[in-house]
């Protein structure tokens, strides 16, 4: 997927979790983004696992994450 | 542009009518027996009403062109709490959010076209539904992804009248169908009674017979129970998340026994807060050793007969239960307590166990949200302050114990309980102020590790939990061995997590 398509999808995703209009950076958070909270993170990492076809590790669903970590996750468990 | 905020408040009549008018008759939002031993603490709203009455804020002329609802539910709405609503237009469409304990606990989204339909998958096996009086039981099988159900939804004219009532009458039918169904179908059918509604999207253009419904299931991530459905009824398209929660875990009598044999010499300590959870299994757990429990509880006679029946199951010669109902904040139900016991002439108590405590759901921390958290530590400090003030002069003086019940959120505060952590501090405090001014007395403080009780019966939450009973056999260990010595002891253990 390019890079392109990759942060497109990723803006989607978290259009989906926590609603319009929400623009995210690599180093945004539970601490900056409105609504990112466990639930949230749960239902994120879901997305993202569906969207972009990969399985990520427990960790993902249960420590704190940024966009750019779970980015780094998805490149990683991804082919 | 954004409106003018207002609130929203649901009584137990107003989810009633919802119960009536969708069919949604789990017991999280009309028993509330069943209610407080979830980690919710409380009955809690239908999602589904609190999302049609925010749709009612909008006026009619936008409410008669939305063709597509997306609603997200962050956070769940207890009975009787204030939201306060406010929308927002765009040229994407109108964004309602409803505000509580600093954080949106609902959003809805509305859009004037309908929404891209998720593909279905292909049906692996059927079964027929609809109108169904209870709840179904928890079943993997009806998790499995390809898992169908279909059936009639007859909706009832009650609700076309409540959504008339909150103002939200001049939305399309098909869509306040849908809503009501997604409810029924979450709390009736899949995942049924142990379920939480996370969110739905519903759009119109299915084409079904007027009552016919069809919902399938499309993922199911075991790890933290997410479900996700596709069906339609009536007019509309569906796409459901909701989360098929664990059931309360029961202790297991073999789980706390003693290294030792029993010793009925101990005397008798008086657990606060004993129906369930970490209480329950602590009370065996003493039972085992030896001591007598005087338990308390404030709200589950269930849990409490539950818990009497398992203290039967512990080899002889256990101690004897006995158990009072009362709310731990009440002065006057502990004085009475206290009261009856020196009536009695009992002997004074071997340990105090301040237990008690009210279910953390997440806050965010707003000015709007400061006296909230300050009303939260009050009650929590209240629930062990009682008791402490009732029963100090009761304790055996050399040697009693007062075992004050904290949190491991205390060294490492969960981002989401504020009031939690600044609660629990405030108990460690009180167990300090106790060991400086009864020093005879042995106080332990003990931080408990995030456990597989009905307070983690949630979608992270059992994620990294310890066993309770193994926490409370633990725990019943160090408070009847030698070790442990008088004023202050500060207990953290450390045990391995249980799979989920």
């Amino acid at each position: 997927m390019s890079t392109d398509g990759f942060d497109q999808t990723f803006a989607e995703v978290f259009e989906d979790i926590f609603g319009w209009g929400v623009e995210v950076g690599d180093d945004d958070g539970p601490a900056t983004v409105e609504g990112w909270d466990s639930l949230a993170q749960i239902r994120l990492v879901h997305e993202l696992e569906t969207r972009f076809a990969v399985r990520l590790p427990d960790s993902a669903l249960l420590e704190e994450q940024t966009v750019g970590s779970l980015k780094a996750l998805v490149r990683a468990h991804g082919e | 542009m954004e409106s003018e905020p207002t609130q929203l408040r649901f009584g137990p009549a107003e989810v009633e009518a919802f119960a009536r008018a969708s069919g949604d008759r789990n017991p999280l939002h009309l028993d509330p027996e069943f209610a407080v031993d979830t980690a919710f603490g409380g009955p809690v709203v239908h999602g589904a009403l609190v999302a049609m009455a925010m749709l009612g804020v909008l006026p009619d002329e936008a409410l008669t062109r939305v063709q597509s609802v997306r609603v997200l539910f962050p956070a769940p709405v207890r009975v009787g709490e204030r939201l306060e609503v406010s929308s927002l237009s765009s040229d994407r469409g109108w964004e309602v959010r409803a505000t509580l304990r600093g954080k949106v606990a609902v959003r809805v989204l509305a859009r004037a076209e309908p929404q891209p339909a998720r593909e279905h998958p292909p049906a692996i096996a059927d079964a027929t539904a609809g109108a169904r009086p209870e709840p179904a039981a928890p079943d993997p099988a009806r998790l499995r992804p390809g898992f169908r159900i279909g059936g009639e939804y007859e909706l009832s004219p009650g609700l076309a009248t409540l959504a008339q009532g909150y103002g939200a009458g001049a939305l399309n039918p098909a869509l306040l169908a849908g809503l009501a169904w997604s409810s029924y179908v979450v709390g009736m059918e899949i995942p049924g009674r142990h379920s939480l509604f996370a969110g739905v999207t519903l759009s119109l253009g299915a084409q079904l017979a007027p009552s016919g419904f069809s919902v399938t299931v499309r993922e199911h991530d075991e790890r933290t129970g997410q479900v996700v459905l596709a069906g339609s009824v009536a007019a509309c398209q569906a796409t459901i998340e909701c989360f098929a929660l664990p059931a309360t875990r029961r202790p297991e009598p073999a789980a706390l026994l003693p290294r030792e044999p029993p010793d009925r010499s101990r005397g008798e300590v008086l657990v606060v807060g004993c129906s369930r959870g970490f209480g329950a299994a602590l009370a065996l757990a003493l039972l085992a050793r030896g001591y007598d429990v005087h338990g308390t509880y404030r709200s589950s006679p269930r849990r409490a007969s539950a818990l009497t029946a398992l203290a039967g199951e512990l080899p002889a010669p256990a101690g004897r239960l006995t158990l009072t109902r009362c709310d731990a904040a009440d002065p006057a139900a502990l004085a009475a307590l206290a009261e009856g016991r020196e009536r009695d002439g009992a002997p004074r108590l071997a340990g105090l166990v301040l237990n008690a405590a009210l279910p953390p759901l997440g806050m965010g921390l707003t000015a709007d949200a400061g006296p909230d958290l300050a009303q939260y530590v009050a009650q929590s400090v209240s629930l062990a302050a009682v008791p402490l003030g009732a029963m100090l002069g009761q304790l055996d003086e050399q040697g009693g114990f007062v075992l004050v019940c904290s949190s491991a959120a205390v060294s490492a505060p969960p981002r989401e309980w504020p009031h939690y952590v600044a609660a629990k501090a405030a108990l460690e405090g009180l167990g300090r102020w106790v060991a400086a001014s009864r020093p005879t007395l042995r106080t332990v403080i003990v931080r408990l590790p995030k456990m597989d009780t009905a307070m983690t019966a949630t979608p992270s939450g059992r994620l990294g939990a310890a066993s309770a009973d193994a926490v409370a056999a633990w725990t019943a260990e160090q408070l009847s061995g030698a070790e442990l010595t008088s004023p202050l002891a500060m207990l953290e253990p450390k045990l391995e997590a249980v799979p989920a």
